[in-house]
């Protein structure tokens, strides 16, 4: 059986910062107050919306970023008990909350700042019940969560709920090894860069420029 | 947490089963195969069982988009897209998706309160339903005895603008100031735009439907910040740019993320909108650029003006009768009474305007005694003040980027769009008029690639439902409310005003001049306020009514930023006390003594909405096929005054405005030669070199928060962990000369209020401006809040609150006098 | 309290001429001084359990009330627990090497403090192992380090060294003691010192091998970190090892020569100026390209953690100076100048740990929530433009009662176990 290596490729000419991907992951996953799993960023000036430059040469565009799912993951290296783990069937990094001992090193490893959420405290949910699907994995205190690829939702044939939920059709996902995807022709077609690509941990998230 | 939900970890071992095949009806992307899970592992493909689906829409006045909601358990767990797509178009933003926090706040308005203590000390003592109604009817029976039915005022925002809902004064509540022949307060807000155009073209003027813009060659946007306000128009306009058939240019002050996007960026001083038209239209027309044709056959720029009366030369004028429709025994006359007369070239003589062959764009002549020229003249006359360097000096553009702007907004297929920034100064209608006139001018508009205007489309229900006893309420502009409450007088009558009722609405956080309102609102004896959380207004109420969340109510998406119509069902039940609008007015209007007119059920009441309206009644559309089909589509068209005909007398477009009206009339004292050509005048406060600049030098603007719509849901965590507090952004240069820190507090002050906040560097926001997002309730600031520093001032023809003509000064906080 | 820096001459451990003879005399010394020690030492025992029981008590508080109650975020995930984990594996592993390089290669040692030497490497390790379980987010998983091991982990590979080295510790001191008695034949001994002082400096390097090994923090990703955690090792270590012998020889617990003393205080110079060479490698190495480097060394020399590298650079030279020069090394500036070393290594470790965390990779702006950093509303420049991360009271509670469990340990091997140098006498109380 041959598994996928699933990936993203977000454009970041359409993509306006409107923050819906990342409440939809929120609200999917029933994050825990105060944890974002997809962060929308502002690559301008030093707070978010604003630009960088002098007024009026000036630029600003958005980057959401989440876990890269990469193919070469640092924080897979290093989870003592393995429970950071490359699913083999759709190359997504997920993670077992059941084995996570709280030892924080795949933070430590990976390069990519503020992806992953570790819960300094009980998980708690504002809003007095469960949100999202009954299928998306509970939050457990004390351990590492991050960016599943909505794992939950592909085990059932569903696109990750970040990618349909963009406003901007800006956010793509799919098979990279399938050169008739969608996104394997986008990325051959279009321009793109990627974050930290020297860091050599083989990124699966293609930002379209 | 909820103890009962059931849910399954899925862990390493929780493996994919092989079965080869893809699950259910959800879309595959990308290509990929993956293998189900096995039914001990809870997936699923549809609803799970323990999980009902039904359409739900948005009710605010934003895109009014449709999507399902989820429910598990009583409770509403997701909002989520349509699958397959929503037919409208429309793609649900963050706040849809979370907007069951608003149903589910902790803090939301449950039960009846009645105020104990002073106005806005916040305490409250519960009451019920009953006790809270009969106060109600009892106060305002006593009101209307002593002081007529006028003395009780209704206010409206667009909290719920769904059919039964009681925005955009709609739904019962709506019928019932009718029939009770309230005042109805106007709440003067965003009302510029539309006015200022209808000078033009009759009505406001809107876009086409968001599909065909790619049919534009260029998109030109005037103070709209559209991917954060109206984010719908987003996706289209990308595609249409990705494939490189249209452009994007943006006039803005600021940088924003519209114009980040956009291929070309004009920033201009604020308040300047018209200035730059005027400008732009004086060198379309000195270079001969103007669409003649267009002029001529859809706009009233032939008619010859009478210098004498400013009025269009008519037919009675030439001593000539107009023929009765029908009488063909008068050549070379209009179909309509009194017809506007032209100069044809061909004949040279003058001629009804329709009857014209070769009519004359252009020329001042004496015709039987009266001198005359075209409404093109007398456009012309004001354009020529707006030379390429006045206009540079008043709107701080480049004479080049005028030039290139100007050259762009005279070629190939052009949709200008308006958003509501430039409509509010002192002389935003003159912005609309202005727009309007340049679409006229080059004849971009009624194609699928031309259009001009805001954005809006109308399902219109049945006029019949708000008037079932033939009487209406008596508008006042809330611009007035200060002079009124003052002199008890308003239009030169008496006006005593004792009780105010609110619904779908937060005047004192999204009106002008908080601190001034409050003033007006404490000379008001009684006042109600119905809403879901404790909003501003809400703190100043006497009595507060627990309303339902437009989640828990069945009614119908009238209004959209696309031609359907849609139904929004019913998700979940109101919980504790709280009452739909609807039931508010019943109850209501049994104790008012005509209950009568409010005996029906909802369902009842949205068939004589829909099904009875215009629209319905041609299209076939009702509810039982809304339920069925959820969305359906009235306007397949989608392009607004297809063919360049305008709901006017004439059918033409107006570049000269005959009869300028106010937008509400209660005798105040009008130049009676302003507004008839768009004219530039200076904003009120908001200018750098006028006397409130000397000690306010900033011009303080707003812009949308992405988290809330207005002031509405404001109590949602999750957006709070994007938008946490107020703030308000300065340009760099300005913050260091005033030595304050990124990131640090604030105080925004200028006569009328103040506001603590954090002030964010930003390099985006031109030096002088200062902007900060709207929506924030007072408790939420360190100290006062943005709606103090907003002004009420009243232009006498536009009524409408300026909330960008607003000078403010900053300082550290801290600092003090 | 004798004087016994001139007097008694101690044999060298390795001098079998004489151990057999005094072998019987030994074991009733041994007997006499296996439990050494009157009421100063008893209380500090007990202050030292009660410290350590105030910490488990503040541990437990920690892991009901959430660690959110530490000043550790997701920006900063790692804090006063992980500086102190790498700072006893340090002064362990340096105490061990110090005390098996001279058997291991079979010279003359340090007037046989050997089994002091190694009984703080012991206590250091059990110190280093608690600051990891504390550390932890569930350590009642702890098991599923042994049933799931992930065999290719930096921090796996740590586990087990350091299990090996706290059981490796154990059985050279025993192979010690029992030598001392004449039951562990000098080979044996030597051999297992020989694994000892490999398994030691395999210790640190693996510690440095999790951050080391980590391409993602600049800071951290050099080749020269495990030779130079092994040097930094060596310094506290070896410094560590003067304090507490010049302490139990005025306490009376032991004799020892200043011959001996002296060739520590060189040892312990040699390894400052080594340590501070590799620091000044990796300083220049960072610095010269005059690219992302430059932040690193920005942020040490003129940035947030300004104050750990002075304290370091200035404690250590000054640490050296005195070594080296025969005026200054009085036992009260040795003293001084080893806890300089010890303090200057300790933040070495801060200067790594909080270090790693000060330079994000990606500072693009966001939203920032309470879990991402404490300072999360005065944005990045508020929470990068100081210190990432500084402990909460509890954290320093939890500390202090690991450290205490370690003191506890090594006053406990004091007390209890004979680790005098083969041929002192008990010094009447």
């Amino acid at each position: 059986m041959s598994g996928s290596r699933y990936g993203f490729a977000i454009d970041t000419i359409r993509c306006v910062g409107c923050h819906t991907c990342s409440i939809a992951c929120k609200i999917e996953n029933n994050l825990p107050d105060d944890v974002i799993w997809n962060r929308v960023l502002t690559n301008g000036g030093a707070s978010m919306d604003t630009a960088s430059g002098t007024f009026p040469n000036l630029s600003k565009e958005y980057v959401t970023v989440a876990c890269q799912h990469c193919e070469n993951p640092a924080c897979v290296k290093v989870c003592p008990v393995g429970a950071t783990f490359k699913d083999p069937d759709t190359g997504a990094v997920r993670q077992d909350y059941d084995k996570c001992i709280g030892c924080r090193m795949c933070i430590a490893a990976c390069p990519y700042t503020g992806v992953r959420s570790f819960n300094w405290d009980e998980p708690t949910h504002s809003i007095g019940f469960a949100v999202g699907d009954t299928d998306a994995p509970e939050h457990q205190k004390h351990t590492v969560e991050k960016c599943t690829m909505c794992w939950h939702r592909l085990a059932r044939g569903e696109e990750p709920t970040c990618v349909e939920a963009c406003l901007a059709k800006a956010r793509h996902w799919g098979d990279l090894d399938d050169p008739n995807s969608e996104i394997s022709k986008l990325i051959a077609s279009r321009e793109y860069k990627q974050l930290l690509p020297e860091e050599g941990t083989k990124p699966s998230v293609y930002y379209l420029v | 947490m909820s103890g009962s939900e059931k849910r399954s970890n899925l862990t390493r071992r929780g493996l994919l089963k092989a079965t080869g095949a893809t699950v259910g009806a959800a879309a595959l992307i990308g290509g990929g195969v993956l293998r189900a899970l096995g039914p001990d592992e809870g997936a699923f493909a549809e609803e799970p069982e323990d999980q009902t689906k039904c359409r739900v829409g948005c009710c605010w006045t934003c895109v009014y988009c449709q999507y399902e909601a989820h429910v598990r358990d009583g409770k509403i767990v997701k909002l989520s897209p349509i699958e397959g797509g929503s037919p409208r178009g429309s793609r649900m933003c963050l706040r849809g998706r979370s907007r069951m926090r608003a149903v589910y706040n902790p803090n939301r308005i449950l039960y009846p309160m009645k105020r104990a203590g002073e106005r806005g000390e916040g305490n409250w003592e519960r009451i019920s339903w009953d006790e809270a109604i009969s106060t109600i009817a009892s106060k305002w029976k006593s009101y209307r005895e002593e002081f007529g039915p006028r003395s009780i005022a209704y206010y409206w925002g667009s909290g719920n603008c769904a059919a039964l809902g009681s925005g955009n004064f709609g739904g019962l509540l709506g019928r019932l100031a009718n029939v009770l022949e309230m005042t109805m307060v106007d709440y003067c807000t965003d009302m510029a735009l539309g006015y200022g155009m209808a000078r033009v073209a009759g009505d406001g003027m809107f876009r086409n439907g968001a599909s065909l813009i790619g049919n534009a060659d260029k998109v030109v946007m005037w103070g709209c910040n559209f991917v954060d306000a109206w984010w719908q128009h987003w996706w289209p306009l990308a595609d249409a740019m990705e494939k490189g058939s249209t452009r994007l240019i943006v006039v803005d002050p600021n940088y924003s993320t519209t114009a980040s996007k956009a291929n070309m960026w004009v920033s201009n001083r604020p308040g300047s909108d018209p200035a730059l038209l005027l400008g732009i239209m004086n060198y379309i027309v000195e270079n001969d650029l103007h669409n003649k044709e267009f002029l001529l056959n859809h706009s009233n720029a032939s008619f010859l003006i009478r210098q004498d009366t400013k009025k269009i030369l008519r037919a009675s004028d030439l001593g000539i009768l107009s023929k009765e429709k029908g009488d063909s025994s008068v050549e070379n006359v209009s179909e309509i009474l009194d017809s506007p007369i032209v100069w044809d070239e061909q004949s040279q003589t003058t001629v009804a305007y329709d009857a014209a062959v070769s009519p004359a764009l252009s020329g001042e002549r004496l015709v039987h005694g009266i001198p005359v020229k075209t409404a093109f003249d007398m456009l012309c006359d004001e354009l020529g003040k707006y030379s390429l360097e006045r206009t540079s000096e008043l709107t701080e553009v480049s004479v080049d980027d005028i030039r290139k702007l100007a050259i762009e907004e005279s070629e190939g297929e052009i949709w200008n769009i308006a958003g509501y920034a430039s409509q509010a100064y002192d002389n935003g209608a003159e912005f609309g008029q202005a727009l309007a006139t340049l679409a006229i001018l080059t004849g971009t508009v009624g194609r699928a690639g031309s259009c001009v205007g805001g954005s809006w489309y109308s399902f219109n229900t049945n006029p019949a439902f708000m008037a079932p006893t033939g009487t209406f309420v008596n508008t006042v502009p809330v611009l007035s409310m200060t002079d009124i409450m003052d002199s008890g007088q308003y239009a030169g009558e008496d006006y005593p005003i004792k009780s105010l009722f609110v619904a779908a609405a937060n005047p004192m956080s999204s009106g002008g001049s908080s601190n001034e309102i409050l003033e007006w609102w404490n000379k008001i004896d009684f006042i109600v306020v119905s809403d879901l959380q404790y909003s501003d207004s809400v703190k100043y109420a006497d009595i507060v009514l627990p309303c339902a969340h437009a989640l828990e109510v069945e009614d119908v998406l009238k209004g959209s930023y696309y031609p359907y119509v849609g139904i929004t069902e019913k998700a979940v039940e109101s919980p504790a006390e709280a009452k739909s609008d609807s039931d508010i007015a019943r109850l209501i209007s049994v104790e008012m003594g005509v209950g009568e007119y409010f005996e029906k059920t909802d369902e009842e009441y949205l068939r004589e909405l829909v099904d009875e309206s215009e629209l319905g009644l041609e299209r076939g559309i009702t509810l039982d096929r809304l339920r069925v089909e959820k969305d359906i589509c009235y306007d397949e068209t989608d392009i607004k005054f297809y063919g360049g005909v305008f709901p006017t007398e004439t059918g033409r477009a107006n570049i000269y405005c005959e009869t300028v009206v106010p937008r509400i009339d209660w005798g105040q004292e009008l130049d009676p030669d302003f507004g008839h050509v768009p004219t530039f005048s200076l904003p009120n406060e908001a200018w750098p070199r006028g006397e409130v600049a000397k000690k306010y030098p900033f011009t303080l603007m707003s812009h949308r928060l992405r988290t809330r719509w207005h002031t509405g849901e404001f109590e949602n965590e999750w957006m709070r962990e994007i938008a946490p507090e107020p703030i308000v952004k300065i340009n760099p240069s300005d913050a260091i000369a005033r030595s304050i820190e990124d990131n640090s507090y604030v105080e925004l002050f200028n006569e009328r209020g103040h506001a603590v906040v954090r002030a964010i560097y930003a390099d985006d926001i031109r030096p002088g401006v200062l902007i900060y997002p709207k929506g924030w309730q007072q408790c939420e600031f360190k100290e006062g809040g943005f709606s103090e520093m907003t002004s009420a001032h009243c232009n006498p023809f536009t009524v409408n609150t300026s909330f960008m003509d607003v000078a403010a000064d900053i300082r550290p906080w801290g600092q003090g006098e | 309290m004798s004087d016994f820096s001139t007097g008694a001459i101690v044999d060298d451990d390795l001098d079998l001429s004489a151990a057999k003879g005094r072998s019987k005399s030994h074991e009733a010394v041994a007997a006499k001084t296996a439990a050494w020690g009157g009421k100063g030492l008893n209380a500090a025992i007990g202050v030292s359990a009660v410290i350590m029981v105030a910490g488990i008590v503040l541990w437990g508080v920690q892991l009901s009330g959430g660690m959110v109650q530490t000043g550790m975020r997701n920006l900063s995930s790692w804090g006063l627990y992980i500086t102190s984990f790498m700072f006893f594996v340090g002064l362990s592993a340096g105490g061990l090497i110090i005390s098996s390089v001279p058997k291991a290669f079979g010279i003359a040692g340090f007037g046989g403090i050997s089994k002091v030497a190694v009984m703080s490497s012991i206590a250091c390790t059990v110190a280093a192992i608690g600051m990891v379980v504390v550390d932890l987010g569930q350590p009642a998983r702890l098991w599923e380090l042994f049933a799931y091991s992930n065999l290719g982990s930096p921090l796996m590979w740590d586990i087990v060294v350091l299990g090996t080295y706290l059981i490796l510790s154990c059985v050279y001191l025993w192979a010690q003691v029992r030598a001392d008695a004449g039951k562990v034949s000098h080979t044996a001994l030597r051999v297992i010192s020989i694994v000892a002082l490999v398994t030691a400096v395999l210790v640190h390097s693996v510690t440095a091998w999790i951050f080391g090994l980590q391409q993602g923090r600049e800071m951290w990703h050099t080749a020269l970190l495990a030779p130079w955690f092994v040097s930094s090792a060596l310094v506290c270590g070896t410094a560590l090892v003067m304090v507490v012998a010049i302490a139990l020889r005025r306490a009376g617990y032991l004799s020892l020569d200043q011959a001996y003393l002296v060739k520590l205080a060189k040892l312990l110079g040699a390894f400052v100026v080594v340590d501070l060479y590799f620091f000044g490698c990796d300083l220049l190495t960072e610095a010269f390209p005059g690219g992302s480097g430059a932040e690193v060394v920005a942020m040490l020399t003129a940035g947030p953690l300004v104050p750990y590298f002075w304290t370091e650079v200035v404690g250590c030279a000054l640490c050296a100076v005195i070594c080296f020069t025969p005026a200054l090394r009085t036992n009260a500036l040795l003293v001084a100048g080893s806890l300089l070393a010890i303090l200057g290594i300790f933040c070495k470790r801060v200067q790594l740990l909080v270090g790693g965390f000060q330079i994000a990779n990606l500072d693009y702006a966001g939203p920032l929530t309470p879990m991402q950093h404490t300072a999360w509303d005065s944005g990045l420049s508020g929470i990068y433009g100081g210190m990432v991360y500084w402990p909460t009271p509890l954290e320093l509670g939890v500390t202090l009662g690991v450290v205490a469990l370690g003191v506890l340990v090594f006053l406990l091997g004091i007390k209890l176990l004979p680790l005098r140098p083969k041929d002192d006498e008990a010094p009447s109380e």
